[in-house]
């Protein structure tokens, strides 16, 4: 899935577009944005018309809302991440059946096959996030998040817009599409270019009929586009030499303001495309013959999150908030090479109380 | 991508001698030919209760050693088997004692408690290498609390092997007091290494007895417990700071991790 345009570049119509998304539906379980309860959401996708084409999400810290809006990718991206399927919130690692005082053992490794339509820069870069978590910069790559992530379509977007609590410029990780796509789709005034950028993507679009190459107008569009959107972020810090300044600052007095703002409400880990960190729970039938061990989502927010011998090593909130900023922004880094934020802003809209992630930052590392 | 290897395959043992330590802790004996090292842990398995991370306490020819006190629902479950029984366990896990440090020198062990379980091991296997000097200091809370007392006599015979009590009774006739008095009346060199399982409090007064003793942090070496779900590096809860108890450690090489480790709340 590497290189830019690489296997042709095509402009497409609607039509050329919805032959495509038929065409994927063929061989894939379709994953898409769609409005569902007030959202923009990630769901199993029924036809090309479901995507909340003609939408945009509004978002400012603690705040969600959609309006209408003209064209049709004219939103960013939806509440929930490519993280909800392939480390979904509930997922059984295995059952375990007791016969004759003896157990027995049965893992459930889930399939796939997923196709995500729609895919935004900060989603991509945060899919690669996940991949060095779990499988490889991991002693024990996960074979669960492998299977759902084997054979895996990407079909990505580039934002013609950004909301309020955007921030892919600081991280560096959009709004450009650069690389990780089998197709990358922009949208322009008459059509959408359609780039390749794998041999999967190019064998799924060989078979779609209503398309023209690409001219170098197209490409200059893209340009202007894309530099549009950059301009309605801000750039709140930089994120050069910002790991060191964190270290620097643990001792800091500033982490104890946080304790009168944030609830511990988990909500922040839950909408984080790369939050990763999970419990597994037994799940008994009541005759106490089967077991089921299953991984859940968790949260460093959590009062149960550190426990040893039933103390938790982090009683306050604001320590708590402290190993998760620590963690997006330098702990991640030593860890995984890589920041663990990518900039989508999630954290800082379903915030109950507003907490501004990039404020926090700015005001612990540079104030 | 190749079929991967299931982290989460637990696997049978039986048990083969149960030993009755104190009230509410037992040695497991669990039959198994596995490749460990000193210092590395096992994942516990009990039925619809879920796993614990329990350090190998031993090893024998055909089987392990476990070391498990009834804390939560999962270890109490375990301190119910008997002999004969299977114990479902995964692993071993975990880095190992750096015991060719300690070779020519003086080796320092220190253990709290039920931290005696987790330098058990080193300490068998330091009595067979070239270790100048082997002294073991243990700190227990009473008399009823001690661990693996059959086990005393040879490890005196051995190595300088001492135990100091908290909250001693008429039945017990040696040293009184905390582990830390008993380490500031040792004469140690400064190139001394030294090994420490405990209750986290008590390592932090032992690495500044012996700091003051003139040894450097980089030679002392720290096992530490955090709460674990996962063991393989997944699941985050084991963190301290930028590390990850579960694959970094648990050992750690006091140095580096002291500014995370004696830190509120890291």
């Amino acid at each position: 899935m590497e290189g830019k345009g690489e296997g042709g570049s095509y402009l497409l119509e609607v039509d050329g577009l919805k032959e495509l998304f038929e065409r994927l539906k063929e061989e894939y379980k379709v994953i898409a944005p769609k409005l569902k309860d007030g959202l923009i959401a990630y769901s199993e996708a029924e036809s090309f018309e479901s995507l909340p084409f003609g939408y945009r999400n509004v978002e400012t810290p603690g705040f969600y809302a959609f309006e209408k809006s003209q064209g049709y990718f004219s939103y960013t991206h939806p509440y929930n991440s490519l993280k909800n399927f392939l480390h979904p919130p509930e997922l059984t690692l295995m059952k375990v059946v007791k016969e004759d005082g003896r157990l027995s053992f049965e893992m459930e490794i889930p399939k796939g096959n997923f196709c995500f339509f729609d895919v935004r820069a900060c989603d991509l870069s945060a899919l690669k996030v996940l991949d060095t978590v779990f499988l490889y910069k991991n002693p024990h790559p996960d074979p669960y998040y492998a299977s759902l992530r084997e054979s895996l379509f990407v079909i990505a977007v580039n934002c013609s817009y950004a909301t309020s609590n955007c921030f892919c410029t600081t991280m560096g990780t959009g709004p450009e599409v650069k690389q990780g796509y089998d197709l990358l789709i922009t949208e322009l005034a008459e059509g959408f270019l359609v780039e390749v950028g794998s041999e999967k993507g190019r064998y799924i679009l060989e078979g779609i009929k209503n398309k023209k190459e690409a001219e170098k107008r197209h490409f200059e569009e893209k340009k202007e586009i894309l530099k549009k959107t950059e301009a309605m972020m801000n750039i709140p810090f930089q994120t050069e030499g910002l790991t060191q300044r964190l270290y620097e600052r643990m001792a800091s007095s500033y982490w104890e303001h946080i304790e009168k703002r944030c609830l511990a409400c988990t909500s922040c880990t839950q909408a984080c495309p790369t939050c990763f960190c999970f419990d597994i729970i037994e799940k008994n039938h009541l005759e106490l013959k089967e077991s089921q061990r299953i991984r859940v989502w968790d949260s460093c927010f959590s009062p149960s999150f550190a426990t040893v011998h039933r103390f938790n090593l982090r009683q306050s909130i604001h320590s708590r908030y402290r190993q998760w900023l620590m963690h997006k922004f330098a702990y991640w880094v030593d860890q995984f090479g890589t920041f663990g934020c990518v900039g989508c802003g999630r954290c800082i809209t379903w915030c109950p109380v507003g907490i501004d992630l990039r404020e926090e930052v700015k005001r612990v590392a540079y104030s | 991508m190749p079929t991967l290897e299931n982290p989460y395959t637990l696997k049978a043992g039986k048990v083969l001698k149960v030993i009755k330590e104190c009230e509410g802790v037992y040695t497991f004996h669990i039959e198994a030919w596995e490749y460990a090292l000193p210092g590395q842990y096992n994942m516990l398995y009990a039925f619809g209760m879920g796993e614990a991370p329990i350090t190998i306490a031993s090893m024998g020819d055909n089987y392990m050693v476990h070391t498990v006190r009834a804390v939560g629902d999962v270890t109490k479950h375990i301190d119910q088997l008997r002999e004969g029984n299977l114990l479902y366990w995964r692993g071993p896990y975990g880095n190992v004692w750096e015991l060719e440090r300690a070779y020519g020198r003086t080796l320092l062990i220190l253990s709290g408690g039920l931290g005696l379980a987790a330098t058990r091991w080193v300490f068998e296997e330091a009595m067979k290498k070239p270790i100048k000097r082997l002294v073991h200091l243990y700190g227990s809370k009473d008399y009823d609390s001690l661990l693996y007392r059959y086990l005393y006599q040879e490890w005196s015979s051995k190595a300088e092997f001492y135990i100091t009590l908290d909250k001693p009774d008429q039945r017990w006739k040696g040293k009184v007091g905390l582990i830390t008095e008993l380490l500031r009346d040792i004469d140690l060199e400064k190139d001394a290494i030294v090994f420490a399982c405990g209750p986290d409090p008590m390592v932090k007064a032992c690495v500044k007895v012996l700091q003051e003793k003139g040894i450097p942090l980089s030679n002392i070496y720290a096992s530490l417990e955090r709460h674990m779900k996962c063991s393989v590096g997944t699941c985050g809860h084991c963190m301290i700071g930028p590390y990850f108890v579960c694959k970094d450690g648990p050992i750690f090489r006091y140095d580096l991790i002291r500014e995370y480790f004696e830190r509120k709340e890291v």
